[in-house]
């Protein structure tokens, strides 16, 4: 029996993940090769849920693909309206007015705090801290309420438009972001006492997902993965935007925080919460000085439509989704009333280079937290994986997710917690 | 070692549940009883929250305010509007809307007489129980029901189940 | 880098001939292009010389030979589907069955 394992474990195994796994909010397939507990090889496989929307963008007006473009993901549904918003308007010439610009940056940041706490839920799941999980999970109920509030859904707001935005941040909508802003300073303190000095967390996220910066740089890493490998690349830093242009942000690097750079999960964690924080400084600034006056620069959609038929043009709009930059390409012809080209290249889209890598010499029971790391967002790109074990038998989520929380008992029973 | 997390659980542990209460805390046995119940006043049961004021729900159209113009057509993302050339009209399919909004900003309405200033032909309610066995059931569906359209749109006789 | 209004970005336009549509490739220089080159060789044809994993990247494995969905000089956006899409009677024939 032993010389059995032993010689089994010898042996290379190959342990598909996907395309439709548990760890992964959307469908993409890993086979990653593993030699005992260590991956030794590694292939991921995207194009699962390739919906071909560029298309369906082109055969519609530019309304209905700004639309669409929200539809692309539900997490990130004000990013990719923010890009083809930008991108349209560098290509048709028109200036947004002020208080649009403004009110279009307080949405941006509020997405970004739901989508950095839905992050450390994810994390804290993936490594068997569910307690946390709903406890994170509890803390965006407040974020997600604000913005039901003041766009009229939780998700899907249907918010922005070619020129401006649709709807108006009222009085009554700007006690209510008070508030919110003093619940999340607190809950950001509390975040950082349970992720950031808990000794198990820290044992379970130190040294994995090690992203040196060099590597980073070489696989297009965007967004806070890359912030945490110590780039500072932000676009609204870098290329600032609407409200922006107005406001020193500054990307936030471990480096300024804590002193090192590891480019591990932890300090992908320490990344995020901090970035909660500055979100809140920026939608305390955008609503301290917001200016007065009109939301859009053509109000009639008839007439948007006419000047898009009538404007030859193309233009590229960046945004800082809470994953990293998103980016789209627009070119208006002048014959139709639609884009004739639309790209978009999600942050997915070069996160997921750094899936190979950072897999590569992983333990089995990593592979979550590797994968999770990123906060891939399939849809946005089109996606990860699943694992056979040294008899070839296929391990599905539960094996997978129960090693991965099996790893985090041990270290506690280690730890003697 | 206790860790800060553990005192975080215990503390969660002995707080009110988070989340909005279900209507009542066990299934009841039968439910049709139990709203029977509720309206004669001697069950209460916890009330849903209110949706806030700018939620997108369910499309009201008023036909009488509609002037036929295709805005609503030329607009909405999800063709989600169908046009009726007969009586100049729109019919609109809840199952393929994603309520947006875009049809309610852009459509012009009518003035009736004696009014100051048109009303949108077009509204959202604050409904949102939509959900239904049948795509083509009539609660999904959004139609003028004009003389004109009543020949067409013969209901089928209310024995048939 | 790393200072406000930092970042310059570059677009790099060139023609190629449709006749010889080879290009280098830039996956020694930055390995991340990978994915973007993978995209445009499945998408519009683009032969990349150097570029060593030439499998698809979102189109199916078995995805029809000379068959790129982006070329819209040779169909429209209205018919990509039916012009990329293999036909029923092409499956079948493939299969054996005859569709009689
Ligand atoms: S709400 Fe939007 S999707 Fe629904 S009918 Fe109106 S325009 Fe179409
Ligand atoms: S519903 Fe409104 S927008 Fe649609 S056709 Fe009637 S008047 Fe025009």
């Amino acid at each position: 029996m032993a010389n059995d394992k032993v010689s089994k474990i010898s042996k290379r195994y190959e342990i598909p993940i996907g395309p439709i796994h548990p760890a992964l909010k959307e469908p993409i397939r890993v086979e990653a090769e593993v030699k005992g507990e260590k991956v030794v090889k590694v292939d991921v496989k995207r194009g699962f849920a390739h919906r071909g929307i560029e298309y369906m963008g082109m055969k519609r007006n530019a309304i209905q693909t700004l639309y669409l473009s929200e539809r692309i993901c539900g997490i990130c549904s004000i990013s990719h309206p923010y890009a083809f918003v930008l991108a349209s308007e560098k290509a048709l010439g028109i200036e947004p007015p002020p208080r649009a610009q403004y009110i279009r940056t307080i949405i941006a940041e509020l997405e970004r705090i739901h989508s950095h706490i839905l992050w450390l839920g994810v994390v804290a799941h993936e490594i068997g801290f569910d307690p946390i999980l709903f406890w994170t999970w509890k803390l965006r109920e407040k974020v997600l309420d604000v913005l039901e509030a003041i766009t009229g859904n939780r998700i899907n707001y249907a918010m922005y438009m070619i020129g401006g935005v649709r709807r108006d941040i009222k009085e009554s909508h700007i006690l209510a972001l008070r508030d919110m802003i003093d619940y999340y300073r607190k809950a950001a303190d509390q975040m950082k006492d349970i992720f950031l000095s808990d000794p198990i967390y820290k044992a379970r996220t130190k040294d994995v997902a090690k992203l040196s910066q060099d590597l980073a740089l070489k696989l297009n890493i965007v967004g806070p993965t890359a912030r945490a490998a110590g780039l500072r690349v932000d676009i609204r830093q870098d290329i600032p935007y609407d409200a922006y242009a107005d406001i020193d942000v500054r990307a936030v690097v471990p480096q300024d925080i804590m002193g090192e750079v590891n480019g591990d999960a932890y300090d992908a964690t320490l990344v995020r919460i901090y970035e909660i924080e500055q979100s809140l400084d920026i939608i305390e600034y955008c609503i301290n000085n917001m200016p007065e006056g009109k939301l859009l620069a053509i109000p009639n959609y008839v007439a948007l439509l006419t000047t898009i038929r009538k404007t030859q043009g193309e233009g590229i709009g960046a945004h800082e989704a809470p994953r990293g930059e998103v980016i789209h390409y627009v070119k208006y012809d002048g014959t139709r009333d639609g884009p004739v080209v639309w790209k978009v290249i999600a942050p997915s889209y070069n996160n997921i280079n750094c899936w190979g890598p950072l897999l590569l010499g992983a333990e089995v029971a990593d592979i979550p937290v590797v994968i999770a790391f990123i906060d891939p967002c399939l849809c946005c790109n089109d996606r990860i994986a699943f694992v056979k074990d040294e008899n070839g038998r296929v391990l599905d989520y539960f094996e997978i997710h129960n090693m991965s929380v099996n790893k985090t008992m041990k270290i506690k029973r280690m730890l003697g917690v | 070692m206790p860790t800060k997390a553990m005192f975080l659980m215990i503390r969660q542990l002995l707080q009110r549940p988070f989340t909005n209460p279900f209507p009542v805390k066990y299934a009841p046995k039968n439910v049709t009883k139990t709203i029977e119940k509720v309206k004669l006043g001697q069950m209460s049961i916890n009330n849903p929250i209110p949706v806030p004021d700018g939620f997108r729900g369910k499309l009201k159209y008023d036909p009488e305010r509609c002037i036929g113009c295709r805005l609503c057509i030329t607009v909405c993302p999800a063709n989600a509007m169908e046009w009726i050339p007969e009586v100049r009209k729109i019919r609109h399919y809840v199952t393929r809307c994603m309520f947006c909004g875009l049809c309610v900003d852009v459509c012009p309405g009518k003035k009736l007489p004696g009014e100051t200033a048109p009303v949108k032909a077009l509204s959202m309610s604050k409904e949102f129980l939509l959900a239904d066995y049948d795509k083509y059931s009539d609660n999904l569906i959004v139609e003028p029901t004009s003389k004109e359209q009543s020949l067409n749109n013969q209901e089928p006789s209310s024995d048939q189940k | 880098m790393g200072t406000p209004w930092g970042e310059v970005s570059v677009t790099l336009k060139f023609d190629v001939p449709k006749s010889d549509l080879v290009v280098p490739t830039i996956t020694d220089l930055m390995m991340g292009a990978e994915t973007n080159e993978r995209e445009i060789r499945e998408m519009l044809g683009v032969e990349f010389e150097g570029l060593k994993n030439k499998r698809h990247l979102f189109l199916p494995d078995d995805w029809p030979e000379g068959k790129y969905p982006w070329r819209k000089d040779e169909h429209g956006v209205e018919d990509m589907i039916k012009y990329t899409h293999k036909s029923v009677t092409e499956i079948r024939a493939k299969r054996g069955e005859n569709n009689g």
